[in-house]
């Protein structure tokens, strides 16, 4: 009961809710309260129709991906003991993207050999595209793992290390899917960097669907091993000394954060720091209690999104700046501001 | 904008809905899908400058157009009418569009087919994709018919038909050679035959110096990429060049030792060059290329001011 | 004699691989010449569109290129000494992430001079180093925190370039434009641009290079020594900005140039007997493998252009980056 009543149980989806309400209610035509209400209701208003047929998806759109960016986060920073461990930081968005845009190209070029008229096939089918960008989001995280492996202590990571490689790895991941997005036609060059700059435009229910199972996925694996993550939290040999070894529980919960960080690219194209500063804002909010932590950093996932993307479609209107910039605007101050933190606590 | 009225009065248009169309009409645009129109559209939406410029050549106003880099196609002048901008035309802001209650989107497919759906959600959706002189005739035809104005649409490309044998047979096939380029900043593409602007051009009787790519896949394909270097060694007669962007011309030092520059017949063109698909700014490269290519055949035609080529002018 | 002869050899391979590749480079156009007659229209020109193409064109472009490899490297060593840190770079610090917002700004806004240009470039880079400086200043600059801040400060920078671009509606293109680096087209007047930047920043290294010696020590050392250590690493900060500030206003953000050139001098001559490489003459060593590796970047460049559309930016990033990881082993031994 008690539980129930405290007020993270409260405050939090009060938030999210209330940011999603306001996004629903911006945009570049003025709407009610009453619209938005109206909007949610079975018949609606000729303001609400607008509400629900280009807001409410890209809400929906925009909670899911911050939902995905944020657990992801969450998990990495605990399994791999690294509290800067983010998708995008660690070269992961970028093996997914440089996958996505791999298979954007082979795709076209299958097309040609077809030589059909119908042009609109060969945009790649939305339902692959989260296997592509896994596969991809795998590939660059053994990787990343692979470099910062401490060969003298077994099977450990140095978290500098990992850092570092991500970093490198991610630069150069990037630049392979610039060799490839600048050798495409110039029409998909246009596409495909509007894709890489982390964007929900035109997002809408056909893009979630693919990746909801992903999500429900995501959602009992962690259910599943969230006892594993809750003791990957103390140090390795209070692990060991309580007779677990949690090797395969470590692999498993990577891989639910690759999945759900995979899917989340798929739909918006890489948005960064999500992962990375959601984490450590429930950490300030709940310092002691690590299943509120999960729970506070879903909404501020969620919220984040779903604010910037507000805010990207507010700025320049008609112009929609992409939700990956604003967050890498925000983002990066409050990250800074973090580490400041972080080291003055320390 | 006198300018393009005069070139509309000799494009022999005659506004007024004169051939009054069977609706519903059936159209098949580069998607291959078959769009069925019920009925004549009146509020239409033109996503890019091909949409915004047959519209404009039959005499309706669309409600809302894209920018190219923030600017309406100049080359229509006012004549676009209080159209709402919805932004660029990589990304149109689809609520806006909603709320303009369109009843047809006429639009790219390179940039809005992958948002077909969404799109379709609004209004009826046309996608046309650039290409040659056929695929512009073709398209025109297409929208045409979806606007009710078919045999008008037919008659815009017998017309331009006619006009090019017509230039083509007063050449009599001289041999100039030329470069039409594409320039952004620091980078030159040069336009070859198999898009629109150089197949007109070609067609002429001028030369390319880019030539005809065998290996495009798709018509966008076919440029070539040419450092200053490059255009030194080629060193056409007759230098045609849009600017994007605003972008400056650089490298003029060698420019200036090009033959055409020394001639005085290296040219800054309007944006119609870089998108020629639609009946006005094809006519406009038409007649306003010949007469740069062949001066002595051709009258310079009457262009809207910020649509007329001007003799190159370099920085320093 | 060890320290002596590894070095001799370094030196060596160095001079011949950089006058090999610029000759190489000034042979490669539409036009191709033999070496000799490359040689020889250098010497003369003898009114041709070759002969142009060879001293107006490529002669330029191939000293933009070794300018802008031997600014970034230098840059990057400074900014190591200066922090302490092995893992010093122009772009992992934001100063080049930071040049580039500067320099984007007032193209987008304005019409600028040259000389406008590149100072909003070192406007800009200089901004981005404070902020890194000052947010790593609060761990006393261990290399993790440096290298988190740097990393947050370019992508502040990258997204502000972003939103300008997007806001101005430019098309997506010209933001990559922005985003990568290379050499194509670059002439005289890029280099008449960059190069007193360029020269002014290298000489200011040099006069500074007994204190920069000082300054790898121990402040404790260098303070013991009557060295004002805070101001003389703040001036030689500043002289890092404006070498990377004017290779990016001209060249665009070149990645890892400023990390893998010291590294690899330190490398090569590290000596058995444990005697470092003067001071001065490591500078020089730093600069001319800068100045190389930039320049086979460019080639790599040009030769892949016919099917592959690859800047040097981003062969350097490619090529750079694996260097990084291979050299960075052992520099990162102690970087947990």
């Amino acid at each position: 009961m008690i539980r129930l009543l405290s007020p993270y149980v409260v405050i939090w989806p009060g938030l999210l809710v209330l940011t999603c309400l306001v996004s629903l209610k911006t945009g570049v035509t003025g709407a009610s309260w009453a619209d938005v209400l109206n909007s949610l209701s079975g018949d609606p208003s000729e303001q609400g129709h607008i509400i629900a047929t280009y807001r409410l998806p890209r809400v929906i759109a925009g909670v899911i991906v911050g939902i995905h960016f944020a657990l992801a986060g969450i998990i990495m920073q605990v399994v791999l003991r690294n509290p800067l461990a983010d998708p995008t930081i660690f070269g992961i968005s970028s093996g997914a993207s440089l996958a996505v845009v791999c298979a954007m190209s082979v795709s076209i070029a299958l097309f040609q050999a077809d030589g059909a008229l119908s042009v609109s096939t060969d945009y790649l089918p939305l339902i692959w595209i989260p296997y592509i960008a896994f596969a991809g989001a795998v590939c660059a995280t053994v990787l990343v793992l692979l470099l910062a492996l401490d060969r003298r202590t077994g099977l450990s990571f140095s978290p500098g290390k990992m850092v570092l490689s991500g970093i490198i790895l991610g630069a150069m991941l990037n630049a392979l899917v610039m060799v490839l997005v600048l050798s495409l036609s110039e029409a998909r060059t246009e596409l495909a960097i509007l894709w890489l700059s982390g964007t929900l435009y035109a997002r809408g229910l056909s893009h979630v669907w693919p990746i909801i199972p992903w999500t429900l996925a995501g959602l009992a694996g962690l259910l599943v091993l969230g006892g594993a993550l809750n003791l990957l939290r103390c140090d390795p040999q209070t692990a060991q000394s309580l007779g677990v070894s949690l090797k395969w529980e470590r692999l498993g919960l990577i891989l639910v954060a690759l999945l759900l960080a995979a899917s989340a690219v798929s739909v918006s194209g890489p948005i960064g720091f999500v992962g990375l500063l959601v984490p450590h804002f429930a950490r300030l909010f709940v310092p002691h209690s690590f299943s509120r932590q999960i729970w506070v950093a879903v909404y501020a996932g969620a919220i984040l999104v779903v604010a910037s993307d507000t805010a990207g479609r507010m700025i320049a209107v008609p112009i929609e700046v992409p939700v990956g910039v604003i967050t890498g605007l925000i983002g990066a101050p409050a990250f800074a501001f973090l580490i400041r933190r972080q080291t003055k606590v320390s | 904008m006198i300018g393009l009225r005069t070139f509309l009065a000799g494009m022999l248009l005659t506004t007024g809905g004169a051939y009054a169309e069977e609706f519903p009409v059936t159209v098949t645009d580069a998607r291959a899908a078959q769009v069925t129109i019920d009925q004549e559209p009146q509020r239409v939406v033109a996503l890019g400058a091909f949409a915004s410029d047959v519209l404009t050549a039959l005499g309706k106003e669309p409600v809302g157009i894209t920018t190219y880099e923030g600017e309406r196609p100049v080359y229509l002048g006012k004549d676009l009418g209080p159209a709402t901008d919805l932004g660029d035309l990589t990304a149109p802001n689809l609520e806006l569009m909603a709320t303009l209650n369109p009843d047809l989107v006429v639009g790219m497919l390179r940039y809005n087919g992958p948002y077909e759906e969404e799109i379709t959600e609004i209004a009826d959706f046309l996608a046309f994709d650039i290409g040659g002189i056929d695929v512009s005739d073709k398209n025109i035809i297409s929208l045409g018919t979806a606007l009710g104005q078919s045999e008008k649409a037919l008659k815009l490309n017998e017309t331009f038909a006619g006009l090019r044998a017509n230039f083509e047979e007063q050449t009599g096939k001289q041999d100039v050679s030329y470069l039409f380029i594409w320039n952004f900043y620091d980078s030159m593409y040069a336009y070859q035959d198999n898009l629109m602007s150089a197949e007109l051009l070609s067609g002429l009787g001028a030369t390319n110096l880019a030539g005809f790519n065998e290996d495009a896949e798709t018509p966008d394909q076919a440029v070539k990429v040419l450092e200053v270097e490059d255009l030194l060694a080629l060193d056409p007669d007759v230098l045609l060049m849009f600017s994007s962007h605003g972008s400056t011309i650089k490298g003029s030092a060698a420019l200036k030792r090009l033959k055409a520059v020394k001639e005085g017949r290296a040219f800054s063109v309007g944006f119609q060059y870089s998108q020629p698909d639609g009946p006005i700014a094809r006519e406009m490269v038409l007649r306003e290329a010949a007469s740069l290519l062949f001066p002595g055949l051709f009258q310079a035609p009457a262009l809207p001011e910020n649509a007329r080529a001007t003799v190159l002018k370099f920085a320093d | 004699m060890q320290t002596e002869k590894s070095s001799l050899l370094f030196e060596c391979v160095l001079g011949a691989s950089l006058l090999g590749l610029a000759l190489v480079h000034l042979q490669l156009g539409p036009s191709e010449t033999t070496p000799l007659e490359t040689l020889a229209y250098l010497w003369q020109d003898n009114g041709s569109n070759v002969s142009f193409a060879i001293r107006e064109l490529r002669l330029p472009r191939i000293l933009c290129a070794i300018t802008v490899g031997a600014s970034l490297a230098l840059s990057g060593f400074l900014i190591q000494v200066v922090t302490r840190n092995p893992l010093g770079d122009p772009g992992l610090t934001g100063v080049s992430a930071g040049a580039t917002f500067g320099v984007a700004v007032i193209i987008t806004y304005a019409d600028p001079a040259a000389w406008l240009i590149i100072s909003a470039g070192i406007a800009g880079g200089g901004l981005a180093a404070s902020l890194t400086l000052l947010l790593a200043r609060a761990s006393g600059l261990q290399h993790i925190h440096l290298l988190l801040a740097g990393l947050s400060v370019a992508i502040f920078f990258m997204a502000a370039t972003s939103m300008v671009m997007v806001v101005e509606r430019a098309s997506m293109q010209s933001l990559y434009f922005w985003m990568i680096g290379g050499f194509a087209n670059k002439e005289w007047v890029e280099f008449n641009l960059l190069w007193p930047v360029a020269l002014s920043g290298c000489l200011a290294s040099f006069l500074m290079a007994p204190i920069l010696g000082l300054l790898q020590l121990d402040d404790a050392v260098s303070t013991g020594l009557g060295l004002q250590s805070g101001l003389w690493r703040l001036t030689a900060a500043a002289v890092s900005v404006v070498l990377a500030a004017g290779s990016v206003a001209v060249a665009g953000p070149i990645g890892f140039i400023g990390f893998v050139a010291p590294h690899i001098v330190r490398k090569c001559c590290r000596s058995s007997s444990g005697n470092p490489v003067p001071i001065g003459k490591l500078l020089i060593l730093i600069a001319l493998t800068g100045g190389t590796l930039t320049l086979a970047a460019d080639l790599v460049s040009i030769t892949l252009g016919s099917f592959l559309h690859a800047p040097a930016g981003i062969v350097v990033v490619l090529v750079g980056g694996a260097c990084f990881l291979a050299l960075s082993r052992d520099s990162v031994r102690d970087f947990s």
